[in-house]
């Protein structure tokens, strides 16, 4: 049977539900129906001021209720009511639309932004400058409409601290987040507007001052007018998926997930590996080192990137250690430790045997993990963790190489798309070196274990699972 | 039931039709009964979570302003209701260790026990992925909305949640 068919028996089965707790069930509906009578009794006007008499095991509902419907957490007229919810860092807003009232768009524009920010495209509401990472301030203005689409509720995890202020005579949330640092996270000003039937979002990030962002949500130039679309004009199900074809998908997807790999789609060190595309790839010589100095004709002319290589290498040409985050799968963070890196050398042969692209032919390779599953095939393994992002460690972004012995294309467009990239003559057989960053728990005795390369010239992991070995794969 | 059928029950409970309400939940018991017992240990606590869901449903049947999404409202309530259950209890530590593991299920029925066992090697978010796919027959779309996260991330999810669950009934094949 298949795995999918056993999730869906065992999951859609009927379960017997117990006496007692169907005892309960009952009771909940007497009291639903003693609500309905009394309702009909004394008239709908006054539905949402009853409170109903509860069971003993129904107390202690408050909690519950102020989450979902937001009793006595804020009373505003107008277009919506907002309840906030703040809990152990995560915030959810919550809005009660009136939907009586007609939507109204809304735009803001600032009237002041830090120096060198400009926007990113007309009418994006994203605003950058030209330093590289983390110095965006985005605006997001959002109206009840869009409200509806998100479900009336917003929600953030990893909330430090909310501070409640006035800006532009509106009501301001500064909400700051936990290890923003750290993790690289923003900040957020949002102005609610229940009158006027919006909120506005101002996100700045990491780099970007809280002071200014601060400052360009007091200097919005904002503009309202009522909507020409109505809540009933919104599609009631965007996107819809045809469910036989997300099923197929799904489950070829899955197929090539899981599959293994035999030995036979690994070539062992020394061995030549045939592509599908016809060419012919060696691993030579896979060799680790501790500083990237001691590898045999290494220059600096061959890193792809310096920016990225300088700032973690010690003097004598070791890898700094970096730090090393694991991830929960629901994204939270559950260790952290400091990792050793070394240097792996390649030294591989290519030989083109198939009608050279103009282009040239991809030479570079990425490391992949490998365990050996209980059927003796072996399969690809990714783990949950990352560089912590506050350290900029790209060096080994998806496992790929950072150096290439000789490269051709050093300007511009072709060194960010074809770095790694020769042109070959059909027949011909380049011999080049590829240095790798590793970490160190994948070196065992000085080797590299249970790991392969798969090249680039290959093509895509999952349709085309080629790979030379590294070392022994035990 | 039908999608129309489901709609115009929302609809007659929503004006306080409340043999209408009593039918829409009978309807999804099933659904809430395993959704709960994913999450809470005590068959009492299930019960109290039911009910009060029940009872919250009735109370802000009027808030739901579109009958499709009756659903994921109704999930979302229940497992807000869950979650403080536990919280009440203080035994917040389900995220790391959950609750299923330290079930006793010796006096349970066979199928609960299957259910219960089935769902053992998973994690909260894993679990309950499973359940709102497979028991409450959500869209990965709409699994994605409920969740926040993207319909990518729900698939890869349950492709996860699958895996871990054939690790650990097939541990010989994986």
């Amino acid at each position: 049977m298949k795995n999918t068919d056993r999730s869906e028996r065992i999951l859609t089965q009927e379960l017997p539900i117990p006496a007692a707790t169907e005892e309960k069930i009952q009771a909940a509906y007497d009291i639903v129906r003693a609500r309905s009578r009394q309702r009909a009794g004394n008239g709908r006007a006054n539905r949402r001021g009853m409170r109903p008499m509860r069971k003993v095991w129904a107390a202690g509902l408050a909690a519950a209720l102020i989450a979902v419907s937001g009793l006595g957490v804020m009373a505003a007229s107008g277009y919506f009511t907002k309840t906030v919810n703040q809990e152990e860092g995560n915030l959810t807003y919550t809005f009660d639309v009136d939907y009586e009232l007609q939507p109204v768009e809304v735009q803001a524009v600032p009237r002041y932004l830090p120096e060198g920010m400009k926007e990113f495209e007309e009418g994006s509401g994203k605003y950058w400058t030209e330093e590289e990472y983390g110095h965006g301030i985005s605006i997001f203005p959002i109206s009840t409409l869009n409200l509806e689409a998100q479900k009336n509720m917003l929600d953030f995890q990893y909330v430090d601290r909310v501070e409640k202020t006035t800006i532009q005579g509106m009501e301001a949330h500064i909400v700051t987040y936990q290890e923003a640092e750290q993790h690289q996270r923003g900040k957020d000003v949002f102005l609610f507007n229940s009158d006027q039937g919006y909120v506005l979002w101002v996100f700045g990030d990491y780099n970007v001052p809280l002071e200014e962002v601060k400052k360009v949500a007091e200097n919005l130039e904002i503009t309202v007018k009522e909507s020409s679309v109505g809540y009933e004009d919104m599609d009631e199900e965007p996107g819809k998926i045809d469910p036989e074809a997300q099923a197929a998908a799904d489950a070829e997807f899955e197929r090539l997930a899981d599959q293994g790999v035999t030995m036979d789609q690994i070539t062992k060190l020394g061995e030549t590996l045939r592509l599908e595309t016809g060419n012919e790839v060696t691993v030579e010589k896979a060799e680790v080192y501790d500083s990237l100095y001691e590898i045999p004709g290494y220059t600096e002319d061959g890193v792809y990137d310096m920016g990225r290589l300088e700032p973690w290498l010690n003097s004598d040409g070791t890898h700094k250690p970096y730090q090393r985050i694991y991830y929960h799968v629901n994204g939270e963070k559950e260790a952290e430790e400091q990792m050793q890196v070394k240097f792996l050398m390649v030294e591989a042969a290519m030989k083109q045997n198939i009608e050279p692209s103009a282009d040239g032919t991809p030479l570079n390779a990425s490391i992949v993990r490998m365990e050996k599953r209980a059927d003796g095939t072996w399969n690809r393994i990714k783990g949950d963790y990352l560089p912590v992002p506050s350290e900029n460690y790209y060096l080994q972004i998806d496992g790929g190489c950072f150096y290439m012995n000789a490269p051709e294309n050093l300007e511009g467009s072709e060194r960010a798309h074809s770095f790694f990239c020769k042109r070959l003559e059909q027949g011909e057989t380049v011999t080049y070196t590829l240095i790798f960053a590793v970490d160190a728990d994948l070196v065992e005795n000085g080797q590299i274990q249970n790991a392969a390369l798969h090249f680039a010239a290959a093509g895509d992991l999952l349709n085309q699972p080629e790979f030379c070995a590294l070392g022994d794969l035990e | 039931m039908k999608r129309d059928e489901a709609k115009l029950l929302v609809r007659r409970a929503r004006e306080g039709d409340a043999d209408a309400f009593v039918e829409l939940m009978e309807q999804n018991k099933q659904s809430m009964y395993k959704a709960a017992r994913a999450y809470l240990k005590r068959e009492e606590d299930v019960a109290d979570a039911i009910s009060e869901t029940i009872l919250d449903c009735f109370e802000h049947m009027e808030e739901l302003k579109e009958e499709q999404y009756f659903g994921t409202w109704l999930v979302r309530i229940l497992i807000n209701n869950c979650k403080n259950m536990l919280k009440r209890n203080g035994r917040m530590e389900y995220t790391d260790r959950p609750e299923i593991f330290e079930r006793n299920i010796s006096s349970e029925d066979e199928k609960t026990r299957e259910f219960l066992a089935y769902l053992e090697p998973l994690d909260e978010d894993d679990r309950m992925l499973m359940i709102l796919f497979y028991v409450w027959g959500f869209r990965t779309r709409e699994i994605g909305e409920f969740l926040q996260v993207s319909e990518a991330t729900v698939k890869s999810r349950l492709q996860r949640g699958r895996r871990k669950i054939k690790q650990a009934f097939f541990p010989t094949v994986v």
